[in-house]
């Protein structure tokens, strides 16, 4: 499945669950948060949620910052 | 908790929150973390990056005990990114906190006071604590109050410029006024400074560049710790009043052309 994740073109292996694209990632979930498609996608829906061929996804973690 | 700092549905000890940012390396931040006794950090968010996964900063922060996170809207340029930005930064977190900083010019990062207004008014209502970075402007601070903000928090002067209190008249009308406790957040250089923002009635100080920039950090965080601690003592004891003329403290009874044996 083709995706973009933050901004670069991404071959998902997958069934398309937040997860396994997490894993694939290598993204620890529990520090990571998860926009598709310009939502914010709630932790309580990861299970829920499928990826669709051409979703924009964005992978965002905590930086330092004052 | 006796005299504890109220935010939210919280009661801090500490009355200094630390900024994460500009620390030269997680150990050195961590150690200023620590020094200052601060419980509530504050931390940016980015995109996750599999080349630099050492950027995630909440693996370090793991390792800090009572520490609530508090993440920013930083890079937002509108209410509507600032929102997303929170919800980003709760789901990551957890923390119901969230630093409402929106500043679309990055020559002097001053705050946007009507995205702020905006977007604190929708964060409110999805269940935040909002903390509002704002200009020192107690009409903004009433209003942002009037929104639900937990507390606010005026700028003493731009963000990372070590000018101090450059807002000083405005923090204590905002301060007098304030129905919420008044964070005084950007731009303080010395721990005086921090004394002096607390000694007025400010409730508690944000600071980074400060600590993070000083030749020695942690020991910076703790001079900072102890600052506000005295400020606030400082403020509960109650200062004394000012006299337009000088007041002996000694008897001015000259004793050697006095009486004696």
């Amino acid at each position: 499945m083709n995706l973009a994740v933050n901004g670069s073109p991404h071959i998902h292996q997958g069934r398309g669950t937040v997860v396994e694209l997490l894993e694939e990632l290598k993204a620890v979930p529990a520090m990571t948060a998860i926009m598709i498609n310009g939502e914010v996608v709630r932790r309580s829906r990861w299970e829920a949620v499928r990826l669709a061929e051409g979703d924009e996804v964005e992978l965002i973690v905590a930086a330092a910052g004052g | 908790m006796e005299d504890g700092l109220r935010l939210g549905d919280r009661v801090f000890r500490s009355r200094l929150l630390l900024g994460t940012g500009k620390f030269s390396s997680a150990e050195i931040m961590l150690a200023a973390v620590r020094a200052s006794g601060a419980e509530l950090v504050t931390v940016a968010l980015r995109r996750f990056n599999r080349e630099r996964p050492d950027d995630d900063i909440r693996g370090p922060l793991a390792s800090l005990d009572g520490i609530v996170l508090v993440p920013n809207t930083s890079g937002a340029m509108n209410a509507r990114e600032a929102v997303r930005a929170a919800l980003l930064g709760r789901e990551i977190t957890g923390s119901p906190f969230v630093k409402l900083e929106i500043h679309p010019n990055p020559h002097h990062l001053m705050p946007d006071p009507i995205e702020t207004y905006q977007a604190a008014l929708t964060l409110v209502r999805e269940g935040f604590f909002v903390l509002p970075y704002m200009p020192a402007d107690p009409v903004l601070a009433r209003r942002l109050e009037d929104a639900g903000c937990a507390a606010v928090m005026p700028l003493g002067s731009a963000i990372g410029s070590g000018q101090g209190l450059a807002t000083f008249s405005m923090l204590r009308m905002i301060i007098r006024d304030a129905g919420v406790p008044v964070i005084v957040d950007a731009g303080l250089r010395s721990p005086s400074e921090a004394a002096a923002v607390m000694e007025m009635g400010g409730e508690a100080v944000l600071v980074n560049s400060a600590i993070a920039a000083a030749e020695n950090p942690a020991l910076m965080a703790e001079a900072f710790a102890t600052a506000v601690k005295a400020g606030r003592q400082a403020r509960r004891a109650g200062l004394m009043p000012r006299s337009e003329t000088a007041a002996a403290t000694s008897p001015l009874t000259a004793f050697l052309a006095g009486e004696g044996a």
